[in-house]
């Protein structure tokens, strides 16, 4: 028996006995039905919920969610269960839930942590709110509140621990005869030449000596680097293929951060999948630039990067080779290096100094290290240490 | 031995347990005392006091029975014979009462006596309620979550026993349908007992009389009481779905709830003292009287009808008449047609008769309401009974239409606000427009914006538009095109405006009076343009 069948028996009886008492026990047990069912859908729309987070962390921050409630509306809300879905990477168990009672106008406020051990692009919620009656007597109310979303910056390590050079690897390369004068770097100054362009001259000294001095630069070239970050699935071994692709992100950010700290341009461009991106989107393609804020640029979108393909890296390495300055670095970051010596040796003769990463360190490598190295690649197997092997999937 | 401290849940669940046996106890003597009242109105003498005191000891005596069956593990046969020995002792306790109650009996020395008529119906409702209270108990421990029900760690060796058992499959909804079910039923019980108790059974056959006035306190406690315990079901219900679920849970929901409870109950309360509870006409007369009084209503605006249509032809008739030489028809006179007076004796005041009308309407509500609701949950169990399927349909064809006028009804008030809104805004802006403006009252800079601005719009309602992307001498230019005649002065004044509009040095007076009859001018020719314009359209409108 529920509380609409009692009600209809009530009245049966109230109707026959005709008691003015049973008529208002009636009513009574009505409005407690009706007002049960109208209160409680009233009171959940009237709840303003707002979750506050950052919504970009790097790699071990723990980030806090803030969840408030208001209940900006007039009925108190009896019981309002809050239940927010969490990625599974950055919290255990995956469901965070609160209970609580509103009074009118009430506010209140409950917090979690999530602890970015995993890069990604992460959505944080729904959260789902349901609250019912005090007695049971209707349904359930129900109301969700959208997702905010959270990018987790990949896992930035020191080079040497990675077994790259940390000195000057790549990017930077002295040569004999200066293609590009590095006005950066000002060696000495000689006495002013015909043709010498008005810029380079050194006033003070010129106004010291009194005679025109223009400045000489270290015969160096600063060469662009282009970072390719290879996702292919089929270039990793399979039963590693998810460690060692999430290797490789690590490394094209610690690559990066190492450039940025070195006032070096870098690009980036992979052909992993943006989830930002729409389905017609290529992978991200990030042109040459200096500065903090292209590096947050590229370190987001390494951040967000799906390890899952949309083109093969071949396809993607002719095309966005075409558009690289001559004498550019072109880094290459992948599993294997399978098929890639083929690529390396065009690069080489395009007047790119190509520089390959080997991220795969279970798979013997030795055949394509030594067909890469032939084709004038620089290569280096990147060292998988214990503790990044057992850092969190 | 490590003895261990009872957490504050178990403190709580303890607290909550001794509350709800409050509760029952007060339910059930209540109970007790409605069926005694009924016992003494059928006539029997029978100090059965006793029974109750007795009676609304079972919960306390149950919860302690079934504790000491748990701590002694009692199963099968040895928990069929602590219960039989209970069940003996309780009766036995009950005997003792009654002489203790009632004094000794003569019994003359035959012991047989002891087991009269009396005694074996006192025996009888102990031992339902005893059953009653056992159940009760049960539900609720079944309501509370039970530690078995925690998954081990899968990697546990006591997982598999765990999944495939009993334990994890504690029917927690279950037991609060049962407790609700044993309340309502209680409740319709202690109704029907109590009304037989006070009421005539000749009087419940006399469809002419009224309601009766009583206040039955029994069943006020009893529905408070079973209010209040069946939302402290709910609130273990929903804690232990929360303990399941691994909610945290905020204290001020268990300390608010009774609060909560309290207000539901009050705010009912309050509604139905408001509401129409007792009516002195009988239901048959009551709909007989109001369908009288509809079908004179009727009458009474068809002869208002008849009597305007009779004044409105009555010049007609009057010069029919003095056509034909005849008399002049006497102009109608207004006389309510008189009502026939009832045979079967006076008629009710109309006033009983509305009020016993209401009160009929807001009780059918409520049941239609609550049918209502009752076939939309439980429709798909309804539906296999094929004698209610015509009344399932008709109710969920009401609901349907009730809901359709409920958004027609939104929707034509959503409409209508609109519309007033609309028509407020309408008016301001002609209140606005034709707001009068003493142009002796306005700086020489105003002046000259008012003889632009005031061009502008009355171009406007002839026709000639300015567009948001226009300046003020390009829509001069268009102006001047349309009304070559009026071309110069209505460049003088866009000239002025601009000047008026944009510059910081101050505009001279005799410079804004000087462009008045340029303004004029333009006036005039835009006047003339409207008419000549509303001219045309009625030509137009009339080939």
């Amino acid at each position: 028996m529920d509380f609409g069948l009692f009600i209809v028996v009530l009245f049966i009886i109230a109707a026959i006995m005709r008691v003015d008492f049973f008529f208002y026990i009636l009513y009574v047990f009505f409005g407690v039905y009706l007002f049960s069912r109208l209160w409680v859908r009233r009171a959940v729309v009237q709840v303003r919920v707002v979750r506050r987070l950052a919504t970009h962390a790097f790699w071990g921050e723990k980030v806090p969610v803030a969840i408030e409630v208001h209940n900006a509306g007039l009925l108190p809300v009896p019981w309002l269960q809050l239940q927010e879905a969490l990625p599974e990477p950055l919290c255990f168990p995956t469901v965070r839930s609160r209970a609580l009672s509103l009074w009118p106008f009430e506010k209140s406020s409950f917090g979690y942590e999530l602890d970015c051990r995993k890069r990604g692009y992460y959505a944080i919620g729904p959260l789902r709110l349901s609250s019912g009656d005090l007695l049971s007597v209707g349904d359930r109310a129900l109301a969700e509140v959208g997702v905010s979303y959270l990018t987790v910056y990949p896992r930035i390590l020191p080079l040497a621990d990675l077994g790259i050079p940390s000195r000057s690897p790549f990017g930077t390369v002295r040569r004999i005869s200066a293609i590009h004068r590095d006005p950066a770097r000002v060696a000495g100054v000689r006495d002013y030449r015909p043709g010498d362009s008005l810029r380079h001259i050194n006033w003070k000294v010129s106004a010291a000596q009194g005679r025109l001095q223009t400045k000489v630069f270290d015969p160096v070239i600063s060469l662009d680097t282009a970072v390719f970050l290879d996702l292919e699935r089929e270039h990793y071994e399979a039963s590693h293929a998810g460690i060692s692709s999430e290797h490789a992100v690590t490394v094209a950010a610690s690559i990066v951060v190492q450039l940025a700290r070195q006032r070096q341009p870098f690009s980036l461009v992979s052909n992993g999948k943006d989830p930002l991106a729409s389905e017609e989107e290529k992978g991200p393609v990030l042109p040459m630039r200096t500065g903090q804020a292209h590096l947050m640029t590229v370190l987001e979108a390494l951040g967000r990067i799906d390890t899952r393909p949309v083109e093969p890296f071949a396809v993607l390495l002719q095309r966005e080779t075409l558009n690289l300055p001559w004498g550019c670095t072109v880094l290459i970051v992948t599993g294997s290096g399978a098929g890639l010596a083929g690529h390396a040796l065009r690069l080489e003769r395009s007047g790119f100094n190509v520089v390959v990463l080997l991220s795969d360190y279970y798979s013997d490598l030795r055949q394509a290290v030594k067909e890469l190295e032939l084709a004038g690649a620089t290569v280096y197997r990147l060292r998988h240490t214990e503790d990044l092997v057992k850092a969190p999937a | 031995m490590t003895t261990r401290r009872p957490g504050r849940r178990q403190v709580r669940v303890r607290i909550g347990m001794w509350w709800r046996i409050l509760l029952m106890t007060g339910m059930i003597y209540v109970t007790i005392l409605t069926i005694l009242d009924a016992v003494r109105a059928a006539g029997l003498d029978w100090r059965g006091g006793y029974l109750a005191l007795g009676v609304s000891i079972l919960p306390i005596e149950t919860y302690l029975s079934r504790r000491m069956v748990k701590r002694r593990e009692l199963r099968g046969d040895d928990l069929r014979r602590f219960q039989i020995a209970e069940a003996v002792v309780l009766l036995l306790a009950l005997m003792l009462l009654r002489f203790l109650w009632q004094g000794l009996p003569t019994l003359g020395g035959r012991v047989e006596r002891l087991f009269d008529a009396e005694f074996i119906f006192a025996g009888l409702v102990t031992l339902v309620y005893w059953s009653i209270a056992g159940a009760m108990i049960g539900w609720f421990e079944q309501l509370e979550y039970q530690p078995t029900e925690k998954a081990p760690p899968v990697t546990s060796p006591e997982f598999d026993l765990w999944v495939s058992g009993r334990a994890r499959h504690v029917e927690h909804t279950a037991a609060f349908q049962r407790i609700l079910t044993m309340f309502l039923g209680g409740g319709v019980f202690i109704l029907v007992v109590a009304g037989l108790a006070r009421v005539d059974p000749r009087a419940i056959i006399d469809f002419q009389r009224g309601t009766i006035r009583l206040l039955i306190l029994n069943v006020l406690v009893y529905y408070i009481l079973g209010l209040a315990l069946v939302a402290e079901a709910r609130l273990s219900l929903l804690h232990t779905r929360w303990q399941h679920d691994e909610v945290s849970v905020a204290p001020a929901v268990a300390r608010r709830w009774p609060l909560f409870v309290a207000g539901l109950l009050l705010l009912s309360a309050l509604v139905a003292l408001v509401l129409p509870i007792d009516y002195s006409v009988g239901l048959l007369d009551a709909v007989a009287r109001g369908i009288g009084l509809l079908i004179a209503f009727g009458l009474a605006i068809m002869y208002i009808l008849f009597y305007l249509l009779s004044f409105l032809l009555y010049p007609l008739r009057w010069l029919m008449a003095q056509a034909g030489q005849g008399e002049s028809p006497p102009p109608p006179r207004f006389e309510m047609p008189q009502q026939e007076q009832s045979t079967s004796g006076p008629a009710p005041p109309i006033l009983d008769v509305l009020k016993t009308l209401l009160f009929w309407l807001i009780a059918i509500g409520i049941v239609v309401y609550a049918l209502y609701n009752f076939a939309r949950e439980h429709g798909a169990a309804l539906n296999r009974f094929p004698l209610l399927r015509p009344l399932l349909r008709l109710l969920l064809a009401m609901g349907d239409l009730w809901r359709f006028l409920w958004r027609g009804a939104g929707r034509a008030r959503r409409r209508l606000a609109e519309g007033l809104a609309k028509r407020r805004q309408a008016a301001k802006d002609t209140a606005r427009r034709g707001r009068l403006v003493r142009l002796a009252g306005l700086t020489p800079r105003e002046l000259v914006q008012y003889y632009y601005l005031s061009t502008v719009r009355r171009a406007q309602g002839a026709g000639m538009r300015r567009r948001a992307n226009q300046t003020p001498d390009e829509y001069s230019e268009n102006l001047a095109a349309s009304l070559p005649e009026v071309g110069t002065d209505v460049g003088a004044l866009t000239e002025a405006f601009v000047e008026a509009r944009y510059s910081a040095h101050p505009i001279e007076q005799e410079r804004a009076r000087g462009l008045r009859p340029y303004w004029q001018r333009v006036k005039k020719a835009l006047r003339n343009l409207r008419r000549t314009i509303a001219a045309e359209a009625q030509k137009t409108r009339r080939q």
